[in-house]
């Protein structure tokens, strides 16, 4: 009985690939696509011969006979595939298909949504007529710079994002400065820089200058302490008490004993400003505290002082502080991405009037798949 | 062969070419005469420029707060106020007190280091080391002088900083000062530190230069009537150097006052009053100068009355260093006359 539900389920896929080889019909940007070895559908993939599906998308391929493995490349983005092997990669990041390529009649088939999508097309079963259609991107060469500067929170975010859209245009220069949200949107409006990054939303009369802001993901702020700091959790009252100057021994809050040295923000900060929008109601964070210019130089002060607490982008917490609690609640970029820790807010990249020419396709870009790529992997989608 | 026909001879100025109306040779050096006077004027009027703008920009928030722009407090809080009521409702109350007092203390600790330091390296330059010696001593001195200030206010970061928080404040003495400021390191001492180190090379140049420029008459007279190498040195050198060591200490000192990055970094961030009650406690607060506050909060040019009162703090600054550099000609004068009528 089991050996006859094997066979039972293993003919099918046997059978389907010759069945319907014939019919199936590849079209790209309109040109149908000649293959010398017809195109064959397997669970529900269709796979095509590597060297015609590749070459009509314009990607280089690189053949390593003896690890039967296939490269391909094209303007910056890459894939490889090993044969009879469900692990692929897509630039440099594993990818597990769920039909592998293989060897029929002696030419190597890819399976052509996931290599066509790799490089940058986009792609439609057309089941009525058989018909994949393949659309490749358009490519224009977009060049010039561009200008970016504020939040020292989006900062790292953006220069990931300027990395990868200069490698795909090889021709686009992008700079990216510091200085904090307020100095993104003041630079933005006095078009100092194509683009102001804030990782605060637009007061009524910035909106009134005329500045668009585009929403480019979401980041969670941290509050952080030395990471030899026994204080694990706080509540959202004991947050604000401590940094308005009320509560200002560690040992109020299960701590040694031992002064609480409070970091904060220069006055353009967004994240300052969330900070305050977020924790210290009415209250005004204290005279005591010391000011820094940048994400950066909080993260190294409270790194650097056993009794240090600040406030963080959620990108800038790494091992050399700790994320403390709120409320019992875990501050964690998974957890704001579960939706548990509430203290979200989000990146913008703010403009002058809607975002046109270089600055359009950049902020396109980052709204499509590549750059959305980009920014989950460490912050969260635009809602 | 007298005297006019020699100089005719060297410049190659002949009777004909005085006598033509116009030539080539006499055109250039007209030429570059009048460019030479244009090029001192613009000297000149570039400064002026430079004076009459700080100032002009400073006028309104010097008019809004008067004499308690100088003599008032609370920079920070201000400073927040005003960038967050932005241009809709501008908010003009400024008062640079601690950014003055920060100034003045870490400038005087760090003349109070480096006056004796560097007049007693100027003396071994000048005086005790040997030749050998004295060559490297010295270009190491002047390269001190070229590095960048804010090498020393890395070094000052995590060096100074972190030595004085391990060595002179604990826990318990943090806390006890925690209501009014917060002790980590970061401080006037530091400051007075590192702005020694970078202060001191040039003052050390100076002050060489003047022991160098006693007449060697006075020296030489000194030791034949058998007085002492070591008291010569401190009853005529010294004293008739004085007037040039004073005057490389005030340079010194307008130096100092216009230091900015290096003490942002080492001083602490916050525009604190050190409070001299405090006792020994006093150099281990806080402090921010003029010129560190102007880097701190200068993203807030732009708005108009934070760029203002930022071009208040260069006034100051600006201000600061005029009287000094006056103070420095004018000592100079005054003792060089005093020297020369003993």
């Amino acid at each position: 009985m089991a050996v006859l539900f094997l066979i039972l389920a293993v003919l099918p896929a046997l059978g389907m690939p010759t069945a319907q080889a014939a019919t199936i019909s590849v079209v790209i940007d309109g040109r149908p696509l000649a293959t010398d070895v017809a195109p064959v559908r397997e669970g529900g993939r269709v796979l095509v011969p590597m060297r015609a599906i590749f070459e009509a998308l314009g990607a280089k391929v690189n053949w390593d006979g003896a690890a039967k493995t296939v490269t391909a490349s094209k303007s910056g983005t890459s894939v490889r595939l090993t044969i009879n092997s469900r692990t692929a990669y897509r630039d440099g990041r594993f990818v597990t298909l769920d039909v592998p390529a293989r060897l029929v009649q002696n030419r190597t088939m890819v399976p052509i949504r996931f290599v066509s999508e790799a490089l940058g097309a986009q792609v439609d079963w057309l089941a009525a007529a058989n018909q994949v259609s393949i659309k490749t991107a358009p490519s224009v060469s977009l060049s010039g710079s561009l200008k970016l500067s504020g939040s020292t929170s989006v900062q790292p975010l953006a220069e990931d994002l300027a990395k990868a859209f200069m490698q795909k245009h090889p021709q686009v220069q992008i700079s990216i400065t510091g200085g904090g949200s307020g100095v993104g949107i003041k630079d933005a409006a006095e078009g100092r820089v194509n683009i102001g990054n804030a990782s605060r939303d637009l007061k009524a009369e910035e909106v009134a200058k005329g500045l668009v802001a585009t929403v480019i993901a979401r980041d969670a702020v941290a509050v952080v302490v030395h990471p030899s700091n026994p204080v694990n959790n706080l509540t959202k009252e004991q947050v604000k008490e401590i940094f308005s100057g009320k509560i200002t021994n560690w040992k109020a809050l299960g701590g040694k004993e031992a002064p609480i040295i409070v970091n904060s923000r220069t006055a353009p900060s967004g994240t300052l400003d969330f900070f305050v929008e977020s924790f210290m109601g009415e209250e005004k964070v204290t005279p005591t505290a010391k000011q820094h210019a940048s994400n950066g130089l909080v993260r190294q002060a409270v790194a650097a002082n056993p009794n240090g607490i600040g406030f963080l982008s959620m990108g800038y917490v790494d091992a050399s502080v700790k994320a403390v609690r709120i409320d019992g609640k875990e501050a964690s970029m998974a957890a704001a991405k579960a939706g548990t820790y509430p203290y979200v807010r989000n990146f913008n990249m703010v403009t002058k009037g809607e975002p046109s020419g270089l600055a359009k396709a950049f902020l396109d870009w980052i709204l499509g798949s590549e750059g959305q790529a980009i920014v989950t992997k460490e912050y969260l989608p635009p809602r | 062969m007298n005297a006019v026909d020699l100089v005719r001879a060297r410049t190659g100025e002949t009777l004909i070419v005085r006598k033509r109306r116009w030539s080539w040779p006499a055109a250039r050096e007209k030429l570059v005469e009048s460019g030479l006077v244009a090029v001192t004027i613009f000297s000149g009027a570039v400064i002026l420029f430079i004076i009459f703008f700080v100032v002009e920009k400073a006028v309104p928030v010097l008019r809004h707060n008067g004499l308690s722009f100088i003599l008032g407090g609370g920079w920070d809080q201000q400073f927040y106020d005003a960038w967050v009521a932005g241009e809709a409702d501008p908010q003009w109350c400024f008062g640079a007190f601690p950014l003055i007092a920060g100034t003045v203390l870490t400038t005087g600790g760090a003349l109070t280091l480096t006056v004796p330091l560097g007049t007693g390296c100027a003396v071994f330059l000048a005086e005790l080391a040997p030749y050998w010696l004295r060559r490297p001593v010295e270009s190491m001195v002047r390269l001190l002088a070229g590095i960048p200030s804010v090498v020393f206010g890395l070094i000052g970061l995590l060096v100074v900083v972190p030595f004085i928080r391990a060595r002179f404040i604990s826990d318990a003495l943090a806390l006890r000062y925690i209501e009014q400021v917060a002790l980590d390191g970061q401080c006037i001492l530091a400051g007075t530190v590192v702005l020694t180190f970078m202060i001191l090379p040039f003052f050390i140049t100076l002050a060489t230069d003047a022991i160098n420029a006693v007449p060697r008459s006075y020296k030489e007279g000194s030791l034949a009537l058998g007085v002492t190498h070591w008291r010569t040195i401190k009853r005529l050198l010294l004293p008739v150097a004085a007037p040039g060591i004073v005057a490389g200490a005030i340079l010194a000192a307008a130096r100092a006052v216009g230091e900015a990055i290096a003490l942002a970094m080492v001083c602490g961030s916050v525009a604190f009053l050190p409070n001299p009650g405090h006792g020994l406690v006093f150099f281990l607060e806080p402090a921010r100068t003029l010129a560190s506050t102007i880097v701190d909060n200068a993203e807030g040019m732009g708005i108009a009355p934070l760029e203002s009162a930022l071009f208040g703090l260069g006034t100051l600054i600006l201000f600061a260093s005029l009287v000094l550099s006056l103070l420095a000609r004018l000592t100079f004068t005054r003792l060089q006359k005093g020297v020369q009528g003993r």
